[in-house]
């Protein structure tokens, strides 16, 4: 059936890339008297509801993170260019990572994107039947064995206000009190947005140095002004959802460890969206069962703690090579980098001395942020070398630089200003040690350092 | 390829009956006058009554009154598009500054199938209170051939002529779809409005809008080749 679909895709695909055949009118004798048989043109009940099902709708929707709903044939016919013209430039689906092997990879296909374009070329027909009105699929399973919630709503403005802060914003942090008076075993994270549309990322960090709590206290309003990580621990170490993309889960055999008496400290990227919106977010823990065993997850920083670029210039910038004492699985990383990044590598070295690109993103774009999952886990070997790379570009040109004209940026944040964290996993109670000593210590020398990273990059990757 | 100047001064002949839109200006002109849009003739504007939404009962209104103001901003809107809501505080402030100078300010829902009850909805919850009006039949879209939300057309009157003065975004808050600035730091159409109460030259008269595209009725996508890379069908 998908093969047949993806055939006929590509046969539209070919058709309305001809001049102008008019509708209905296609097949029929071409060149030496091949007959190629008319193709009926897609309809909405028949192949297009299906793409927009399984590729839209799970935003588009009522209630949903889009801000208009794609459910019927009518709502997709009055934006179908627009539809068209998102899906060629990369922005819809969200995704943003180059190559395969994720975790819930986001896209529209190229025979997808032909069906499509073949059913707007020929008025949008409906096909047989009333008219296919979509339902966006229900809730993945989620066991929600805690819950947390705002005791009270943080009001966002109608639009940024640039007054309070050089850097990102449209951010604010909360913590939330687990209350838990023993460790806890969190296999997987849930975010309920009160306002899905005025949302856009979810960054977790498990604390139990009661720093997150400080900020909280300090300010007399409900969470605080984020402006950085409350201790050492990086905001988005323990996980980050993007808004509409579904939950934060690990593979089931491992969790993040939760020490007892901890806050979730949550920084919440907003989007504000014309009129003030009420934001009181909630989050559910699902806990891996107590007879079940399980393996923790670390979090290891590839990380900038800070950057001088003078306006109008580029640079790239790269964290401190990390090499592996002890074999590791890597499940997942989480990019963090300001918005004048343009591109963002993660890279490993094996011991055999062959390279790979674990994560290459040609177009950062911080709004975007996710964790994102390899399918199936990477073995780093020990003596493994790993490396992040970011492309910062501070001109004109790029149309995400926030400022116009461009101004020199010199901005440093002692846990990483720039950070691609490793969701890693050790096989040994040594290697077990080690990780949950090696993240913290990289993020100190972070905090010692004044000046700008000089580190070089791997040869490879410098010559791109 | 169809362009759109033909079909429009045709139905401009045929629906007033009136003088085809004069010929565009020398493109190369960067005059304070917007280089490649129609000066347009007020009886043309005048034929163009467009469905009131403050009018329950469906009534329409026109844009362009004989009597009106000699300069009228249209600023073509949508009740869903996030970069279109996300402007709304400029627009306000659009709106003040218009009416400041005895201007007129009109938003124009340009999206097909937009009902008159989001619009109502939408103006309430966003405490809009300039007239909102449906283009339905894209009859000033049309004219104007507006493509994005939001976008902004500053026109003024001589005699019984209009000019579009400045056509573009609003601000500079959006550089590209889904790239969006910390904060605006330019108000183009508001500066093009003090401009021509100032007298002055307008910087730009024409700037590309950045917004959510719009599907033209009676008008389908043309087919772009996919540059979507294939990836493994489940």
């Amino acid at each position: 059936m998908n093969t047949i679909a993806l055939v006929l895709g590509v046969i539209f695909g070919l058709l309305v890339a001809t001049p102008d055949p008019p509708p209905g009118k296609r097949g029929g004798p071409i060149g030496d008297g091949l007959v190629v048989p008319a193709v009926p043109p897609p309809t909405w009940n028949g192949d297009v509801a299906d793409i927009i099902q399984r590729r839209c709708v799970t935003c588009h929707a009522m209630g949903r993170v889009g801000p208009f709903e794609l459910v019927d044939a009518a709502a997709v016919r009055n934006r179908g260019r627009f539809l068209l013209d998102v899906i060629d430039g990369g922005r819809m689906p969200p995704w943003l990572p180059t190559g395969t092997g994720w975790v819930n990879h986001r896209t529209v296909t190229t025979a997808e994107r032909a069906t499509l374009a073949a059913w707007l070329e020929s008025g949008g027909p409906v096909g047989d039947g009333p008219a296919r009105v979509l339902d966006p699929p229900g809730s993945s399973p989620f066991r929600a064995d805690l819950t947390v919630e705002m005791p009270e709503a943080h009001v966002i403005p109608e639009e940024s206000d640039p007054a309070w802060h050089a850097g990102e914003i449209d951010v604010h942090g909360v913590t939330f009190s687990l209350d838990n008076d023993s460790p806890l075993r969190v296999q997987a994270i849930r975010h309920r947005p009160a306002s899905p549309q005025a949302m856009r990322v979810a960054a977790f960090a498990f604390d139990d140095t009661g720093a997150g709590r400080y900020l909280d206290e300090r300010d007399s309003r409900v969470g605080f002004l984020m402006g950085g990580d409350p201790g050492i621990k990086p905001m988005g170490a323990d996980g980050v959802i993007l808004a509409g993309s579904g939950d934060f889960r690990l593979p089931e055999g491992f969790h993040v460890p939760v020490p007892a008496a901890s806050d979730l400290v949550t920084q919440f990227q907003y989007r504000p969206t014309g009129v003030p919106e009420r934001l009181q977010e909630r989050i559910e823990l699902e806990l891996v069962p107590a007879a079940e065993a399980s393996r923790p997850i670390r979090w290891l920083p590839l990380a900038v703690g800070r950057v001088d670029v003078a306006a109008g210039e580029g640079q790239r910038v790269s964290s401190e090579v990390i090499v592996l004492e002890h074999p590791l699985q890597l499940l997942g990383i989480s990019p963090r980098a300001i918005e004048i990044c343009r591109r963002l590598l993660v890279v490993v070295e094996f011991p055999d001395g062959h390279r790979r690109e674990l994560v290459d993103i040609p177009d950062w774009d911080h709004h975007q942020r996710e964790t994102l999952r390899f399918e199936p886990p990477v073995d780093l070997p020990a003596g493994s070398r790993l490396q992040a790379i970011f492309d910062l570009d501070n001109t004109a040109s790029n149309p995400r630089n926030p400022d116009d004209p461009p101004q020199r940026v010199n901005r440093g944040r002692r846990t990483g200003l720039l950070g691609n964290f490793l969701h890693v996993a050790a096989r040994t109670v040594d290697g077990d040690r080690y990780l949950r000593s090696i993240g913290p210590e990289t993020i100190r020398g972070l905090m010692r350092r004044a000046r700008p990273t000089s580190e070089k990059p791997m040869e490879s990757i410098a010559g791109d | 390829m169809i362009t759109h100047a033909a079909p429009i001064s045709l139905m401009l002949t045929l629906l007033a009956g009136a003088p085809a839109i004069d010929p565009p200006p020398d493109t190369k002109d960067r005059s304070d006058s917007v280089a490649t849009a129609p000066v347009l003739s007020r009886a043309v504007l005048e034929v163009i009554m467009l469905r009131d939404v403050r009018d329950a009962k469906g009534g329409t209104k026109t844009v362009f009154p004989a009597n009106g103001p000699g300069l009228v901003v249209v600023v073509l809107s949508s009740t869903t598009c996030p970069i279109a809501n996300a402007s709304v505080p400029e627009l306000r402030r659009l709106q003040a500054a218009v009416d400041d100078v005895g201007g007129r300010l009109v938003l124009v829902h340009a999206m097909p199938g937009v009902t008159a009850e989001a619009a109502i909805a939408h103006a309430n919850t966003r405490r809009l209170d300039m007239p909102i009006l449906l283009d339905e039949r894209h009859e000033l879209v049309g004219r104007l051939d507006g493509t994005v939300v939001p976008e902004a057309f500053v026109m003024t009157r001589n005699a019984d002529r209009w000019t579009i003065r400045y056509r573009g975004p609003l601000d500079n808050l959006y550089a590209e779809i889904g790239r969006r600035r910390r904060n605006a730091t330019s108000a183009y159409a508001r500066d093009a409005v003090a401009a021509i109460v100032a007298g002055t030259p307008i910087a730009q008269p024409i700037r590309p809008a950045v917004g959510c595209r719009i599907d033209r009725i009676g008008r389908v996508p043309k087919a772009v080749p996919g540059v979507v890379p294939e990836v493994a069908v489940e």
